[in-house]
């Protein structure tokens, strides 16, 4: 238990001094337009963009429409999935095979590049025996690039909107995503990755005889590189089967404390970058603490459940041991439960078998991935995040008779029914999915428990395949054309249909005059706030996923005792 | 268009950013970003990272895994928490090892998998229970295992983070020479 409360007071020391940096510096480099006095950090960039800019044909200073920013956002998305269509395709032409030699099916790649563009990185394929080192240590990062950088600019734009009133440049927001926020950090992260001993080289694998004589094939590659942009961009893709777990990908404690910081980062620093854009930290000290505290709550009960051990296990063995199922020796209990209610908020990266968890952990999980709006998904979350405080803002509003308003700036109808698409996209498209998967594919075994348990990783995958996640219960066979086709497309319709509404939202938002404050006005940085908040944030989803999570891991414990 | 040019310019900075970040690893730790690959008389005999299938009664064992340790693969049995299957593969898994290690009761993360199937290292209880089957079919004096094991674990990071640890490539190549030095001197 001491082990926990030093490890959630460095990790949140790190992380807020590290994010107040981060959050400071996207504030001064992703306003619109530009700063008129520029510090030296900005000149320096500008330089390096200018003939990016030129080769593109971007005007940086043009400011388009919401809908042109969405499209725009969204035709390079495409695009880039076309290209890498036709490279996964013919990845047995390529070169730099590696030891792999397969031709995958269509269904497959779809798949592959609807997770990697929205950001999901769900992993169904082995990525050992399906891709060639091209694919996996070329085409994957870059991917992971360039949905990290939208979803990044999908956050700021509607950030922006409300509080600075300007909708900006979709090509200059996802570039300067990628040249000052991912490159830059994500080549140090990889650094520092190599220094605890992550492999980091072109040689595909190397062969040995171990001390008993058999021959062993270990397979290396850019691991580190690959390592950066799964954390730092929140994908989660695994560049060997095991993610995180595998000891190439994670190798020490240490370097398994930085994955959950890393992992973090990013999306705290948006939160504080709302509060300088805002010029009212207070606004976002309330959010940030509200979040932190639902994740450091989490944080605690993985922990002391995973801690206490399984007892049907050891009332077998007559030995009090915590639940080592699944779990690493070098992590420790309280690493992989950290990492595992950390990863479920944000990244589809594990560095445990979840399938082994506690079903308490596993509903934390799922609840995390229905509400989708503690910290979330690179840029997304925020979104969620701002979405809560215009719904909480309604609902007070409504409460006591006022016209509702959220940073001075009045909700109307058309507001209303964006926020709402937000909210109800993903419960329709996990419900759905959930209901048409198991009148199709009903689940055959005998057992109570397993029947029970099939309908929990039914719904874990399409929970993590809508709310962009990609973790998964890993024990459910998915490598067929049935999962491959339904999760690209409730994946795909997922985030770009929320990325529209999100960007819509912010468009309506832009051009509405600040109204001044008021006593009458009711204050959204205060902590009677952060209680509303907190608490319209999950009952709202507890009120669509209550009987859901009810049928799947609290009857999995109910049925045990 | 723009778009696609802006797609052509992530492809170039993605390739740009693989190159460098190899190249500089390499020239600054290069052990590390080749795998850490332990040699011995010029050959190599296995990454520090990852964990090989011992089944010599003379060696210290791995945890369980469902690929037995093969390098080139990874991923475990993911048995749900209360299954049948986890409850008797932990069941078999016990009466193997007291089978093996003369009724010397394991520690539970030496008869559980890890996640990845190629954890390379044990608990440093895991390590002491075998002690008793490596000194029956080894011969060697208990105490020197003992004092090995202690040598060569690391333990809770400031005495606070994870687990007492040992990494049992790293132990059975010291055991070797222990027992190539005996062998020697006998």
């Amino acid at each position: 238990m001491f082990e926990l409360i030093i490890f959630i007071t460095l990790l949140l020391s790190i992380l807020i001094a590290l994010s107040y940096l981060l959050g400071k510096f996207i504030a001064t480099h992703f306003t619109f337009p530009d700063n008129a006095t520029k510090t030296k950090l900005e000149v320096f960039f500008d330089k390096i963009e200018q003939p990016i800019y030129r080769f593109c044909g971007v005007d940086p200073k043009k400011e388009v429409s919401a809908k042109e920013y969405f499209f725009s956002l969204f035709w390079s998305n495409i695009f880039l999935v076309i290209v890498c269509f036709f490279a996964l395709y013919f990845q047995n032409i390529l070169p730099y095979k590696g030891n792999v030699r397969w031709q995958l099916d269509i269904p497959l790649i779809l798949h592959i590049l609807s997770s990697l563009i929205t950001n999901t990185c769900q992993t169904h394929h082995i990525p050992e025996q399906h891709l060639t080192h091209l694919s996996n240590y070329f085409i994957m990062p870059l991917l992971m690039f360039y949905s990290s950088a939208s979803g990044i600019a999908t956050g700021i734009m509607p950030m922006r909107s409300i509080t600075l009133g300007k909708i900006g440049n979709p090509y200059t927001d996802v570039i300067k995503a990628m040249t000052r926020i991912l490159f830059p950090i994500c080549f140090l992260v990889a650094l520092i990755f190599v220094a605890l001993g992550m492999p980091n080289t072109f040689n595909p694998s190397v062969t040995y005889h171990t001390l008993e004589n058999i021959k062993q094939t270990i397979i290396t590659g850019p691991i580190a590189a690959f390592e950066a942009i799964k954390l730092i961009g929140e994908n989660g893709q695994s560049c060997l089967n095991a993610n995180s777990a595998h000891p190439f990908e994670n190798p020490s404690y240490l370097s398994n404390f930085l994955e959950v910081v890393f992992i973090l980062i990013v999306p705290l620093a948006l939160i504080i970058t709302l509060g300088f854009w805002l010029k009212n930290h207070k606004q976002s000290i309330v959010i940030l603490s509200v979040l932190l505290f639902v994740l450091i709550f989490e944080f605690t009960l993985t922990t002391i459940v995973e801690l206490k051990g399984n007892h049907r296990i050891n009332n077998f063995l007559g030995m009090h041991y915590s639940n080592w199922v699944g779990k690493e020796t070098r992590f420790g209990i309280v690493g992989s439960s950290v990492f595992e209610a950390a990863i479920s908020n944000v990244s589809g990266s594990a560095n445990s078998s979840l399938e082994s968890f506690h079903p308490i952990a596993i509903a934390l999980a799922l609840f995390n991935l229905s509400n989708q709006s503690i910290f979330g998904v690179q840029g997304f979350g925020l979104v969620f995040t701002i979405n809560f405080i215009l719904y909480t803002s309604f609902f007070i509003g409504l409460m006591l008779g006022k016209t509702p308003e959220i940073f001075g700036k009045r909700i109307k109808k058309n507001e209303v029914i964006l926020s709402s698409v937000l909210l109800l996209l993903n419960p329709l498209l996990v419900l759905f999915g959930v209901a048409l998967t198991l009148i199709l594919y009903p689940d055959h075994s005998t057992n109570f428990y397993d029947h029970i348990h099939y309908y929990t990783r039914v719904f874990y995958e399409f929970a993590s395949g809508a709310a962009s996640n990609g973790s998964g219960l890993e024990g459910l066979v998915d490598n067929n054309t049935y999962w491959n086709l339904s999760l690209a497309f409730v994946m795909f319709v997922a985030r770009y249909g929320a990325m529209a509404s999100m960007i819509m939202l912010g468009g309506s938002l832009a051009r509405k005059p600040v109204l001044p404050t008021t006593s009458a006005t009711f204050k959204t940085d205060t902590i009677l706030f952060g209680f509303v908040f907190l608490f319209m944030s999950i009952i709202s989803t507890i009120l669509t996923y209550f009987p859901f999570i009810i049928l799947s891991p609290v009857s999995e414990l109910l049925i045990q005792k | 268009m723009t778009g696609i040019r802006v797609c052509l310019v992530s492809i170039i900075l993605t390739i740009i950013y693989v190159f460098t970040t190899v190249m500089l690893s390499n020239l600054l730790f290069h052990s590390n970003s080749n795998g850490s690959l332990i040699k011995a008389n010029d050959k190599i005999i296995g990454s520090k990272l990852l964990g090989q299938n011992f089944t010599n009664a003379k060696y210290f064992h791995n945890r369980p895994s469902l690929y037995k340790y093969k390098n080139d693969i990874s991923g475990n049995s993911n048995f749900p928490y209360y299954s049948k299957e986890l409850k008797d593969y932990i069941a078999n898994n016990y009466s193997e090892f007291l089978k093996l290690n003369h009724n010397t009761t394991p520690d539970l993360n030496l008869i559980t998998e890890s996640a990845s199937g190629l954890d390379p290292h044990i608990t440093f209880k895991g390590a002491i229970s075998q002690v008793n089957r490596i000194v029956n079919s080894s011969q060697l004096n208990k105490e020197k295992i003992i004092k090995l094991i202690q040598k060569k674990s690391s333990p809770r990071i400031l005495g606070l983070f994870g687990e007492k640890i040992v990494n049992v490539l790293e132990l059975n190549l010291e055991l070797k020479k222990l027992y190539a030095k005996t062998t020697r001197s006998g």
